[in-house]
């Protein structure tokens, strides 16, 4: 158990950039990706909404795979993601990797442009768009789809982790993907917690989220085998935990019970303490509720000294099931980079509320950040990554 | 180990009538929840200070389907008005998220979509759940749900003792 899990590769794709080196300008600017739906076929075209800046015929040309297949985005955008985590990593096919990968919208694209009588919903559910992903590299050894929610990604990469620690698995592929869908886009506006302006995590004036796409993956094995193959850690996912706030189906509590006890279980898994960490990624939605529940959260976990906290959802949109992947990949990117990105959208805090960093702003001494992705369900997970040196 | 099972097409009325009664969220749930929901009822029905917080229970949900059969109907509704009430169930971790809320579980809560009924795979999956600090114990829910009187549905109630 003694056994050190190190990410050997990242790959990432969203409104903000297709690839680490767009991100990682778009972050450092804090250039926004939201704009009106032009992919998505909405008739709300008065949403911002955070479309990944590629048709499907553009991402199947990248891949390489005739125009003539049906895939679904959320395969598409998977397929991106962990092409470019695979690059980094260098070749991990002799050691099987098992594929963990979150997603809730799954192959509903698909389903919903078929004409009713056309649909077959259970070929393009949530572990088909996984397997076709897996297919598309051959060398899978497993296939396996948390579905939790918002939180699908984070729980992903825990159970990852978790894999590896055990040594059960050499090697992890895991993250998540989500494309659009007026499937979920119509059901959060039907929960009404869709913003028609620019979100505002954090803010007094926050009036609910809105809804991006993309996907993130990172390649996960023990420290030892990275070196002994000759591969180089870009970060070490150091600690994780999981904790259900059993409040609400889609409202957080007051308090922030479940936020406040995944985060706790993170640091402790990690052996670390709450001063230890640098900097946190907040699931910040920007809904009225999650943003106080999660300041809650981490005034309980931290007092007074809440180290700098941003959410990057008024860059990307909520990314959904992607997001908790597609963050640890931001918080990678900021540690190899020695910032901290910044917190779109906020200008002035709420009673009680959180003062996130409004700017990308240099940070060359943080070691260690949290992570957190809370999904529906009170699915609440909390991921702790670190430095490489 | 703790081992039940609904039997498919099943009167989940009167299972809830038998098992619970005092819980009316239950009527708003899909089938995919309502069986989970029972499940657990079945499997924890003799715990000490049952509805007391408690953060050492894990709920691991598995499935192949997911929420599909709510998935259709919220997908119907769609046409009208998106139903709320039906959009919140297309998401398969509902499941634990009910069973959490009933049993007042702040421990770690997950749902994974499998490719079908494999034991040894969710037992390696749950026996990863216990390398967290704080879980002593989980309830396993296999509820694989294509329609509302279609269903596989069984769970288990895991110790840390039954992992040696």
């Amino acid at each position: 158990m003694s056994k050190r899990v190190c990410i050997s590769g990242c790959g990432v794709v969203s409104a903000i950039g297709v690839g680490q080196r767009e991100t990682l300008l778009s972050l450092k600017e804090g250039l926004k990706g939201l704009a009106p739906a032009r992919y998505l076929p909405t008739t709300h075209t008065e949403l911002p909404l955070g479309e990944v800046k590629l048709s499907n015929v553009q991402m199947k040309a990248l891949l390489g795979i005739p125009d003539s297949r049906t895939e679904s985005r959320t395969s598409l955008l998977a397929m991106m993601a962990v092409q470019e985590a695979l690059q980094e990593a260098g070749d991990v096919s002799a050691f099987r990797p098992a594929f963990i990968s979150g997603t809730t919208v799954g192959g509903m694209d698909i389903s919903e442009q078929m004409p009713p009588e056309q649909r077959h919903p259970e070929d393009w559910d949530c572990g088909a768009s996984s397997q076709a992903v897996a297919d598309y590299f051959g060398f899978f050894s497993q296939v396996i789809t948390p579905s939790t929610a918002c939180s699908s990604a984070a729980n992903a990469l825990l159970l990852g982790a978790r894999l590896i620690k055990a040594g059960r698995c050499e090697v992890v592929v895991a993250g998540g993907s989500e494309c659009l869908s007026l499937f979920h886009l119509n059901g959060f506006r039907s929960l009404m917690i869709v913003d028609g302006e620019p979100c505002r995590p954090f803010d007094v004036s926050r009036a609910g989220l809105n809804l991006g796409e993309g996907a993130a993956y990172v390649v996960l094995e023990s420290e030892e085998h990275a070196l002994a193959r000759g591969a180089k850690p870009q970060a070490y996912l150091d600690g994780w935990g999981n904790a259900c706030d059993a409040y609400h189906q889609t409202a957080s509590s007051p308090d922030g019970e479940g936020a406040f006890l995944a985060m706790t279980k993170a640091i402790q898994v990690a052996g670390l303490k709450p001063a230890d960490i640098g900097y946190i990624n907040a699931h910040g939605t920007g809904t009225p509720n999650n943003d106080p529940s999660e300041s809650r959260a981490l005034q309980r976990l931290f007092g007074a000294q809440v180290p700098p906290v941003s959410s990057t959802k008024g860059l990307t949109g909520h990314t959904t099931s992607a997001s908790g992947s597609i963050e640890a990949v931001f918080c990678i990117l900021a540690l190899q980079n020695g910032f901290l990105p910044g917190n779109a959208g906020f200008s002035t805090p709420f009673e009680g509320g959180i003062v996130p960093i409004r700017e990308a702003m240099p940070a060359p001494d943080v070691q260690h950040v949290l992570c957190n992705a809370f999904g529906f369900g009170g699915n609440d997970t909390s991921l702790l990554i670190s430095k490489a040196l | 180990m703790k081992e039940v099972s609904i039997t498919s097409g099943a009167n989940l009325m009167e299972l809830y009538r038998n098992l619970a009664g005092d819980y009316p969220k239950f009527f708003k749930m899909d089938t995919l929840c309502k069986l989970g929901f029972l499940l657990t009822e079945m499997l924890v029905a003799d715990d000490t200070d049952r509805f007391r917080q408690r953060e050492d229970r894990a709920v691991l949900v598995f499935s192949r389907e997911g929420s599909l059969a709510d998935d259709c109907h919220y997908a119907d509704s769609m046409a009208d008005f998106p139903s709320p009430a039906l959009f919140v169930y297309t998401l398969p971790n509902i499941i634990s998220g009910e069973i959490a809320i009933r049993n007042k579980y702040a421990g770690e809560t997950s749902a994974y979509v499998i490719d079908g009924f494999s034991r040894e795979l969710i037992d390696g999956l749950v026996r990863q759940a216990f390398q967290d600090p704080v879980t002593e114990s989980a309830v396993v829910v296999w509820a694989d749900c294509p329609s509302d009187d279609k269903w596989d549905a069984r769970g288990w109630l895991v110790k840390r003792e039954d992992l040696a």
